[in-house]
């Protein structure tokens, strides 16, 4: 590696590691810690929200994939994302700030009741930690290949530096690194896009050796009986059931949304993250295009990204791609931790004791982050040896999204719903996932299916249920909600 | 029904997207703008998020277009 790239390495990692610093000084209680004592403007949250969504399959796994499948690749950015955030800006992200909640766990705790709180955060806590441990073990992976560092070497110096920031500065530390990390990843694409398309001749050239040699790559739907994405899959089960369920009720995404310093600054930069989400495919589809048409020496597609890094960009510049893989990755882990600890912090252990203490909160919310960090660092060495597991574990909350969407959608557009059928329909949904999954059912399909399922049982259920009284639902329910949030006069 | 499911030809699927798109636009709208406008800095008419909504499903019905 050129002097010029450990430069910029180094520079980015004081960077990040003295802006957490600096940021520590305004956290006093849990509310500074957890929600950056909502006083996130929306371009800030916008590029952190991105920020966290790009991860390590998705910059390094989608490169691979357009290398195999083409554009419809980038169906995850556009159909795959686009409705659902809008759907979440309009509606979702003003329920959720005018109840006045930390989280979505607590929001449904609130709409239905404290059992359905505890085991929605507990199970989205259990797969954030795997997720922690597999991109620890990602960004270790990558050190080791550019900087010939032992994996545990990689593991704990990056661990270090994002507890560093994320510990001593939560959220707001948390969301400015994203924002600075997001802006270096499309650094990093736009030159890759630029000089790439100079290497191949022009853009009339890239498009034109495209399209005679692989003309289905740049079809964004294939055919019904493609065994990766197919359309029916893609529409149904991606579009209608997964991108609602993570955007609309994803903690690590919205928790900071929920940091704003005012609703509109909470909606207005989720629709700006979508601006941003429809040109991510710049970043991490091209490269994939782009080591095709330029007949990439590669053993297998992930190999895609990688290859254009060292092959078509200069010294200084392949340093600030390792850099934007790094903050890719980096970005992700500092909000899992934060949020995990969030959710541990007042809706497992709140729940339990039965009381919120704001200065109490943030100390336990700090040593959570750390445990769960720790946690995270000692699952990734494994994470290696267990490859089948960690697509496993993917599946499994999967399972999860189908019955969580239900709940969620119907919770927020009517009263009828009740908080004994939310808690049965989110146990057998999440059981019907698992014996369609079992039975061999594509995973698009099975969260189509759980979700109609949970639909059908929530409504029907509650007609032989309880519901909550109105006075209750007031900002809960759409319909219901009042001109003053419910925040504005909650002490915590 | 899966059978059925994987003989379905592709330009449904386009259909699909340009109906969804618009109809998303349409439900934008029905969105009142007090929802989310009551606390804005200010109410000019370029921090109503109805009107960036409308510019993303336009970028999106012509990606879809492009690609098809």
């Amino acid at each position: 590696m050129h002097p010029a790239d450990f430069a910029i390495i180094a520079a980015y990692l004081a960077a990040i590691v003295f802006m957490g610093f600096r940021l520590s000084q305004r956290v006093h209680d849990a509310r500074d810690y957890f929600l950056a004592g909502r006083s996130l403007t929306w371009g800030i949250i916008g590029l952190s929200i991105i920020g966290t969504n790009v991860s390590a399959n998705g910059y390094v796994g989608a490169s691979g994939g357009a290398y195999n499948s083409g554009i419809a690749q980038a169906n995850f950015e556009w159909i795959g994302a686009i409705p659902a955030m809008i759907l979440a800006s309009l509606v979702f992200i003003p329920l959720y700030w005018r109840s006045g909640v930390y989280s979505i766990p607590e929001y449904l705790g609130l709409r239905y009741n404290q059992p359905v709180r505890v085991l929605a955060a507990l199970i989205a806590s259990i797969f954030a930690i795997f997720a922690i441990g597999i991109s620890l073990w990602a960004i270790a992976l990558t050190l080791q290949s550019y900087l010939d560092w032992p994996i545990w070497v990689g593991i704990v110096v990056m661990g270090t530096v994002v507890g560093l920031y994320s510990i001593s500065g939560g959220l707001a530390a948390v969301a400015f690194t994203d924002a600075l990390q997001v802006v270096i990843m499309f650094l990093g694409g736009v030159a890759i896009v630029a000089l790439g398309i100079s290497d191949i001749g022009g853009f009339r050239s890239f498009a034109e050796t495209l399209i005679r040699e692989n003309p289905n790559h740049l079809h964004v739907y294939l055919p019904a009986d493609d065994e990766n994405f197919p359309w029916p899959g893609v529409i149904l089960g991606l579009a209608i059931v997964l991108s609602p369920a993570y955007w609309c009720g994803g903690q690590a995404i919205l928790q900071r949304t929920l940091g704003a310093r005012s609703q509109w600054d909470a909606s207005a930069s989720m629709m700006f993250a979508a601006f941003a989400k429809t040109l991510v495919p710049l970043l991490i589809v091209f490269p994939g295009l782009l080591a095709l048409v330029m007949h990439a020496d590669i053993e297998y597609p992930d190999m895609a990204l990688p290859w254009v890094v060292k092959n078509v960009l200069p010294p200084g510049l392949s340093g600030l791609m390792f850099v934007a893989i790094i903050a890719a990755l980096q970005s992700s882990i500092d909000s899992s931790i934060n949020s995990t600890a969030l959710m541990i912090t007042r809706d497992v252990r709140g729940v339990i004791k039965g009381k919120v203490d704001p200065v109490g909160d943030l100390k336990v919310g700090r040593q959570l982050t750390l445990v769960v960090l720790l946690i995270g660092m000692g699952i990734a060495p494994f994470v290696g040896e267990m490859g089948g597991i960690y697509v496993f574990i993917q599946s499994l909350l999967s399972l999860f999204q189908g019955p969580m969407l239900a709940l969620l959608v119907l919770g927020a557009f009517t009263r009828h719903v009740t908080p004994r059928a939310g808690l049965i329909t989110l146990v057998s949904g999440v059981a019907l996932s698992a014996v369609l999954m079992a039975a061999g059912m594509l995973m698009l399909y099975v969260a189509f299916v759980s979700f109609i399922y949970s639909l059908l049982a929530l409504w029907v259920v509650s007609y032989f249920t309880t519901r909550l009284p109105d006075a209750e639902l007031s900002n809960l329910v759409y319909q219901m909600q009042s001109a003053k949030p419910a925040h504005a006069v909650d002490p915590t | 029904m899966m059978e059925w499911l994987q003989s379905a030809p592709v330009w449904w699927a386009n259909a699909i997207t340009q109906v969804l798109f618009v109809l998303i636009a349409i439900a934008c709208f029905a969105v009142p703008r007090q929802v989310f406008m009551h606390d804005a800095p200010d109410q000019s008419r370029w921090r109503d998020v109805r009107l960036w909504a409308l510019a993303l499903v336009v970028v999106q019905l012509g990606i879809y277009a492009l690609f098809s």
